[in-house]
């Protein structure tokens, strides 16, 4: 019985201890707690962010835990976090993982305006424009990452045909002007080309842009008159006829093999896709990995498009009990190079070393590594060895040059139109990898395909999205 | 009468077959996948028998490993300490359930199966595991959620049902305590059906991967389910995240590997199976002739 008590006056005593530990120092001692998606399983990660946490204590006199997730998993843990009330201070969004606009519809993140206001560093460095596409209901709810946040059309091509032919590329200024690039080409290995179509950055190519992206039904003219955007089928226009009509003919003259494009996988191999389409970034050229030297040119205008700002974000949690110092937070990383290195290379000399002031070259990936447009500013970012030196101030410029689209800061609501969206969703699967490769009876095919659009309900989506974008163009007048 | 026998026979041997078919052809491409070169898939897709055999695959994921191994070390621990606790636990609920003289086993039963209609929902579920038990990050997220079980404990009942009463009569006249009777007497007998539900809950805990996705944070935590389901779900989100951000996000993992990760993860379960086969079918018949 002695004993007994003994060891539960002993516990009670830890416990006490326990409690009072964290109550002493309540005052000063703190952590921030961040989540984004990155890699969890380096295996120097403890090391990395316990140094940028102490870094960040020295300057700003907190800690901060960083707490990767896998990208794959990151929408759906960040889901039960956010609804469960969890007390965090900072977590990634973007309109494809963790959804930006339905968490703030869900008031889970904390509004920024005032807040902003207190780091004017961090708001000098975008434009109002891009800080104006990131705000929901007139607030702005997430700080976007700096990078590129233009949207171009890329060509992506053999570097053997380029160094003779690039001109032609240089010359042509949308995607049905590229024949005669592709027919140049074609003198010295016909039947040789696929063609891997990025829907979305052609139609900028046409001065269009998708609504709700993933070629659904639903475009405007980016160049539309603020005041009065019309909201169009893009399948139902002249245009898509000829754009297709074009990309049969090209089959035909034997520019592009006359077969429906293999997986992806296959493009290390030197026999497919030499010609590729993209989204056109400076850089791009050491990112992709081909067996053979490639060429990137952009090709057509560059927008500024709301899915492109705000494509990486960071927005403060609304259950923060700091949302000043997570502002001041993010307003350290976006501008200080060293720290924001630090969280996307790792400890120099360990996971990298340096070649020259602003390039580097990494020598242990297995142990730290992380995508450099989560965190903070790319362009604060050192440049790896093998990539365009200036390789972010061309992102800046082509940032700064783009032209901002007509519905900068709006984006579709798609929950009224959900089941439209998905049976157009099937009828282009259907018929698009088809019209893509350009073969069989174009003009059959795309009388078929208007026909199956007509049931899936194309018009209800297009009658929707007009009603937002007006409702939109009211409320921000 | 005797060819009409055998033409019934024929007939559902012939459905038995197609079955067995439409499971076994899967699980060899995918084991076939496994082992052949990389090239050799992307040109000619899945087949049967591989056609250039390529060990490749498996020296990556068994070197690569510590990883790997650390997986199959919490997914053994998960799947022993969740069988065996989950086991206690719903056998001494059920059986006190089974016994008519217990005064609230009709209350208990129906409060049981009340759970088995309705759920507290994800998120109360989420919030009582991470904030009122602090089990995220820790191996037990992964152990006690799927402890208890409404289906099987009226599994177990059935089962313990089926024992007679005077057996229990006559072990307490010869003086035996409830503990006694119970994991002296009627455990033993009920051993088949016992180890029947114990397949379906090793089963459980070995492919669940959504908890671990859920509480765990901490990589050396990763179970071998998990590790799966991320890999698969890299491809996926490599191509969304491409498209709607235009950025790099890192090398796809190849078709071999992935289909090398789904036999490993497979495997033991396989021989774990067959093992306890003549168990499986005789606690399924014992439980449908009731």
């Amino acid at each position: 019985m002695k004993k007994i008590v003994s060891i539960l006056l002993a516990a009670s005593c830890m416990l006490a201890a326990a409690a009072l530990l964290p109550g002493c120092n309540r005052q000063e001692e703190y952590t921030l707690k961040w989540y984004f998606p990155g890699n969890p399983t380096k295996t120097d990660n403890k090391e990395v962010y316990a140094a940028a946490s102490n870094m960040i204590k020295e300057k700003l006199g907190f800690g901060v835990e960083f707490i990767p997730f896998e990208l794959g998993s990151y929408s759906e843990k960040m889901k039960m976090i956010i609804s469960s009330g969890e007390d965090f201070d900072i977590c990634w969004t973007s309109p494809n993982f963790n959804d930006y606009k339905l968490n703030v519809a869900n008031e889970a993140f904390f509004p920024l305006d005032g807040l902003l206001e207190t780091t004017p560093d961090l708001k000098n460095l975008l434009s109002d424009d891009i800080w104006d596409a990131t705000r929901v209901q007139g607030e702005i709810y997430g700080v976007p990452t700096q990078q590129i946040m233009a949207r171009s059309l890329a060509v992506i091509t053999p570097k053997m045909f380029y160094d003779r032919y690039g001109d032609l590329l240089t010359k042509a200024d949308n995607f049905e002007e590229l024949g005669g690039y592709l027919a140049a080409c074609t003198q010295e290995k016909p039947n040789y080309a696929h063609l891997n179509i990025s829907w979305g950055d052609m139609l900028l190519s046409y001065h269009m842009e998708e609504i709700i992206g993933q070629k659904l039904p639903g475009a405007v003219y980016v160049t539309d008159d603020r005041n009065n955007i019309k909201v169009f089928n893009q399948y139902d226009t002249e245009w898509f006829e000829n754009v297709m009509k074009t990309r049969a003919q090209w089959t035909q003259n034997g520019y592009t093999i006359n077969a429906l494009p293999s997986s992806q996988s296959v493009k290390n191999t030197e026999y497919d896709i030499p010609i590729v389409f993209n989204t056109y970034k400076p850089g791009l050229a050491s990112e992709t990995n081909y067996s053979y030297d490639i060429a990137i040119e952009q090709v057509g205008p560059a927008y500024l498009t709301t899915s492109g700002v705000t494509a990486t974000l960071n927005a403060i949690s609304a259950t923060s009990k700091h949302p000043e110092e997570a502002i001041k937070l993010m307003e350290y990383i976006n501008t200080d190079p060293e720290i924001n290195n630090l969280l996307v290379y790792g400890i120099e000399d360990k996971h990298y070393v340096k070649v020259d002031e602003n390039t580097i070259k990494t020598i242990d990936e297995e142990g730290f590594a992380n995508f450099n447009w989560v965190l903070g500013n790319t362009f604060n970012l050192y440049v790896k060895e093998g990539v365009e030196a200036d390789c972010w101030d061309k992102t800046k410029e082509l940032n700064d040059n783009a032209t901002p689209s007509c519905l900068l800061g709006f984006s579709a609501d798609i929950t009224p139109i959900a089941l439209e969206a998905t049976n157009c969703a099937s009828v282009v699967q259907e018929y698009y990898s088809t019209l893509e490769a350009g073969i069989g009876d174009t003009d059959a095919l795309i009388a078929e395909m208007r026909e199956k659009f007509k049931t899936a309900g194309a018009d209800k989506i297009i009658e929707e999205l007009q009603r937002q974008v007006d409702e939109w163009v009211k409320n921000n007048r | 009468m005797k060819r009409e026998g055998l033409a019934i026979r024929a007939i559902s041997n012939m459905a038995l077959i197609f079955l067995a078919v439409c499971c076994i052809v899967p699980f060899l491409s995918v084991i076939s996948s496994s082992l052949t070169e990389e090239s050799y898939l992307t040109r000619y897709g899945y087949n049967l028998l591989p056609k250039k055999f390529d060990f490749s695959a498996y020296k990556l994921l068994f070197t690569n490993g510590n990883t790997l191994r650390n997986a199959y070390m919490v997914t053994a621990f998960v799947t022993a300490a969740g069988t065996v606790g989950s086991i206690v636990v719903s056998a001494q609920f059920a059986y006190t359930l089974s016994r008519r003289e217990f005064m609230l086993s009709k209350f208990l039963s129906l409060y049981l199966f009340i759970t088995m209609l309705f759920s507290g929902g994800m998120v109360p579920w989420y919030i009582l595991i991470t904030r009122y038990l602090h089990l995220k990050d820790s191996l037990f997220a992964l152990i006690i959620p799927c402890l208890v079980s409404s289906w099987n404990i009226f599994l177990l009942k059935s089962h313990f049902k089926a024992v007679p009463e005077e057996v229990i009569e006559a072990a307490r006249i010869d003086g035996a305590n409830e503990f006694y009777i119970f994991y002296g007497i009627v455990f033993p007998i009920a051993k088949g059906g016992i180890a029947t539900v114990a397949i379906f809950i090793m089963l459980t805990f070995w492919n669940d991967w959504y908890n671990n996705m859920l509480f765990i944070t901490s990589p050396e935590k990763y179970s071998l389910q998990y590790m799966l389901q991320s890999l698969l779900l890299k491809v996926e989100t490599l191509q969304i995240a491409q498209s709607s951000l235009g950025a790099d996000v890192g090398e796809i993992p190849k078709n071999s590997i992935r289909m090398a990760t789904c036999v490993a993860a497979a495997g033991p379960m396989v021989f774990v199976f067959s093992f306890f086969q003549k168990y499986f079918v005789k606690g399924i018949t014992v439980g449908s002739i009731k």
